[in-house]
């Protein structure tokens, strides 16, 4: 076994240098082939002192990375290779990884790598550790990837430096990259997954990736060279399609791929080429999402049928006509705004655009009370000089309430260091604006809940109440509570006359005043484990693998009561086969859900201490089986049908503009000097 | 917090405007109309200033003002005392006031120079409101070179808007500490 090293380099000799002797000092590699891709000025290497061959071989002028890697391709003398970027490091784990392959049968073979958006912590970016976890690869030693857990490890980054390929693989399968600008390693990574018969995992980290965002790498370039990739992506889909079918879990992975890229792409994509790509977008569907492959997805994942088909829709910018709105998001937390939500932020495509300067903004928008303290003079100019209205999209209680402290009242005045600032409030409790009608805002900001409450209510569906009575009694734990410890008294903060209560230390003391067996607390203030924040994988997943059929109750309460204030604590209980604990007025939105009052517990108006006592004496009787089984089929009604979710996003499409617009219309009247 | 800045430097002028609020007297407005010793209102000609001022027990000055046409500044000028600042760090004010709509009033201290003035302007700007509203800002004297150390002669001026607007002053101090 003999493995080669293949980079293309374009004007990065300070890199290629560093990688060079890098490789050297590995004294793994037989070869390493340089392709020279239009370097100004061309690329020269002293191979005196290296310890092995260098083939060194240039594009007259650059053709792209695709290009220079089918060169560096046909220049390969060895059995095994290792695509690499100049710009990036060797992991230092490449050599242990390079021995443990020895003798090893394999068609390639797939390594982690530390990413440098990762603020050098290490580790792959979240999506692709989720995927890592869910196929389940966690050992060092390569081990064979079982054929279930390929769709997971084929949705990863399609890179094409994290993975050792034999040579002859690409042979056998007339395998390459795609001759395009960007996205060229689509068509390798897909048909590779596709194609091979044995993928060795490994956690050995053989890569350090660095991402300068928004630098000048070609995967920041915002340009219509991107649509391009839709004719490699159809043709992967195609010989998916022809070799397994549209049922076949990893076709169904790549159409996943591709709504999750098409999103990507969406939201780096000029203004001016957003039309060509829907037209791309559009075309690709009306080509591929023919019925049977619709039926497949309905079947398998009906999320994302209902994803795709949004892309094929007409921008409502163009069913509209006027200007989108321009807003500002500033501050620390401008990720926590409906705009800022990846499941989120398509809905107002080219109805709302972000813009970076606030004097070009129609509107300025910050998502925490706290942030607002710290407006910068651009912020405080623009609406001084300029009467751009600032609001705080806020969608969090909890900050209204602990951070801002007059929650009820629409407009706040805060200091800053330009003066004060008068900011209209936006938030569950004064504007209608989360006023859901089926589904709370929480749960659409992440399409997790929706993959998973399907699942589980549609498994929890069709269980019987005796099923359920026979399951509870064997559950290990009474009531598990997974939230924050908070103790301190400045959490209980009421304001009747809005139904607003802060509970955050109403529910610890309820957590620590139920001392009878089978009380679990859990999470890093309690128990000293990780956070879910700091979590690099799905938090979600995390406490669903953990919690289903775990505890028979589990402690749901909010951390703010508000009626229309409603997370997945609840919902998550239920989706685990548990009663949920939670806390609600008569006024709370979350009684419109209608469920049978039997089949959670409601500790509203209670102290922790009557609270723990209610639960202790909870009955687990053939009535409270019967609610849960019947509520266990409501929540399926709820969650199951895409109808719900689709309309409740369609109302946030239509709502949040109109929010905005009014804003935009009427600022607060603002007398100011000439 | 306002009792707790040492003022004798400016003390003519707070004895001045304290005095503001401790009697009751109104007037209409005009060009050029003054309120007390060493306080003026100065406007634009252009905008035909007309409505009252009014000082009533416990405010300084409630201005109620109709600009009938365009014109570029309204300004409420204090005269000051310190036309050297010798030692002095900095030069502020602290305020309270109240507007029926949000009205905002940029201030800036005037200092004479051979050639004219020059002007100074605090960082922030003045936001009054329904509720009662605080103001307190400084500027850094060697900081700032709109601020001379030495001037013939110095104002505190509150720059007020140009159209039709209502505002109230319930305390005014000045301080260079």
């Amino acid at each position: 076994m003999k493995l080669a090293l293949a980079i293309p380099t374009h004007n990065d000799h300070a890199g290629l240098e560093r990688l060079l002797r890098q490789a050297a000092d590995m004294e793994i590699f037989e070869q390493v082939v340089v392709v020279d891709d239009g370097s100004t000025p061309p690329v020269e290497i002293d191979a005196t002192n290296l310890p092995f061959q260098v083939k060194l071989v240039r594009h007259d002028e650059a053709q792209g990375p695709g290009a220079a890697r089918i060169r560096a391709m046909s220049e390969v003398d060895t059995s095994h290779l290792l695509f690499f970027d100049s710009d990036d490091l060797l992991g230092s784990d490449l050599v242990s990884l390079w021995q443990m392959l020895q003798d090893r049968e394999f068609d390639f073979c797939l390594f982690r790598h530390d990413d440098s958006r990762n603020g050098g912590f290490g580790g792959q970016m979240p999506e692709d550790e989720a995927l890592w976890q869910r196929a389940g690869c966690d050992t060092t030693e390569p081990e064979l990837v079982a054929s279930s857990a390929v769709p997971f490890l084929a949705r990863t980054a399609n890179y094409p430096w994290n993975k050792i390929y034999r040579l002859d693989f690409f042979r056998e399968h007339k395998l390459s990259f795609s001759d395009i600008l960007m996205h060229e390693d689509m068509e390798l990574h897909w048909k590779g997954f596709l194609n091979a018969d044995r993928i060795l995992a490994s956690t050995l980290v053989g890569a350090q990736h660095f991402v300068v965002e928004d630098g000048t790498r070609l995967t920041n370039r915002r340009n219509i060279a991107r649509l391009r990739a839709f004719g490699p992506m159809q043709q992967i889909y195609q010989d998916l399609r022809d070799a397994i079918g549209p049922r076949d879990a990893l076709t169904i992975a790549y159409l996943r791929f591709l709504d999750g890229l098409w999103h990507w792409i969406d939201g780096v994509t000029d203004t001016a080429h957003k039309e060509l790509l829907q037209a791309h977008k559009r075309l690709f569907l009306r080509a591929c999402l023919d019925d049977e492959q619709q039926n497949a997805l309905l079947d398998c994942d009906p999320v994302l049928a209902e994803s795709l088909k949004a892309h094929q829709l007409t921008a409502p910018h163009l069913q509209v006509n006027r200007a989108p709105i321009k807003v500002h998001l500033s501050g620390h937390h401008a990720k926590r705004t409906p705009l800022s939500y990846a499941a989120l932020a398509p809905l107002f495509e080219n109805q709302i655009v972000q813009v970076s300067d606030p004097v070009a903004a129609d509107v300025i928008a910050f998502a925490h009370n706290m942030d607002l303290q710290d407006a910068n003079l651009d912020v405080v100019s623009a609406w001084r000089d300029l009467q751009r209205p600032v609001i705080l999209l806020s969608e969090e209680p909890f900050w209204d309430t602990i951070w801002g402290a007059r929650p009820l009242d629409p407009v706040i005045v805060t200091d800053t260091s330009f003066g004060a600032l008068p900011v209209r409030q936006i938030s569950h409790q004064t504007s209608d604006l989360f006023r859901f009608d089926k589904i709370p805002y929480y749960l659409l900001t992440n399409h997790r809940f929706a993959r998973a409450y399907q699942r589980h209510f549609q498994r929890n569906a069709t269980r019987s109440a005796l099923e359920w009575q026979e399951d509870f009694a064997k559950r290990p734990a009474s009531i598990s509570y997974m939230f924050e410890r908070r103790p301190e008294p400045y959490h209980w903060v009421t304001w009747p006359e809005g139904d607003l209560i802060g509970l955050c230390s109403w529910r610890t003391e309820l957590a620590e005043a139920c001392r009878f067996k089978g009380v679990e607390r859990l999470g890093r203030s309690w128990d000293g484990r990780e956070s879910r924040l700091t979590l690099g994988y799905d938090w979600h997943m995390d406490k669903l693998t953990q919690l289903d059929g775990h505890a028979r109750m589990i402690g749901a309460v909010e951390n703010t009561h508000q009626p229309q204030y409603i997370t997945e604590k609840f919902f998550d209980a239920f989706a685990c086969g548990a009663m949920p604990v939670y806390y609600a007025s008569p006024q709370h939105r979350i009684h419109d859900f209608g469920l049978p009052q039997e089949s959670w517990v409601n500790l509203y108006g209670l102290t922790p201490e009557e609270g723990a006592e209610k639960i202790a004496q909870h009955e687990w009787n053939a009535t409270f089986f019967e609610a849960f089984r019947e509520a266990q089929n409501q929540l399926y009604r709820l969650f199951g049908t895409m109808d719900h979710w689709r309309a409740e996003r369609a109302r946030w499409a239509k709502k949040l503009p109109e929010v905005l617009e009014r804003e935009i219309a009427n600022p607060d009247r603002v007398k100011r000097p000439a | 917090m306002l009792n707790k800045f040492s003022s004798n430097s400016e003390k003519r002028v707070n004895d001045a405007l304290a005095m503001l609020r401790e009697r009751t007297q109104e007037g209409d407005l005009s060009d050029h109309v003054k309120i007390a010793k060493d306080i003026y209102l100065n406007a634009d000609p252009n905008l035909g200033l007309g409505g009252r001022f009014q000082s009533t027990i416990g405010d300084i000055v409630t201005i109620d003002a109709q600009t009938p046409s365009n014109g570029y500044w309204i300004g409420l000028h204090i005269k000051l005392s310190s036309r050297d600042f010798g030692d002095a760090g900095v030069i502020g004010f602290a305020s309270r006031g109240h507007a029926p709509e949000y009205t905002i009033v940029n201030p800036c201290i005037r200092s004479g120079t051979t050639d004219g003035f020059v002007d100074c302007f605090f960082d922030k700007h003045m936001l009054l409101h329904a509720d009662s509203a605080r103001y307190v800002d400084a500027v850094s004297i060697e900081d700032r070179d709109e601020l001379p150390a030495k001037a013939p002669w110095r104002e505190l001026i509150l720059f007020l808007p140009t159209k039709d607007f209502q505002l109230t002053l319930t305390d005014l101090r000045v301080f260079v500490v």
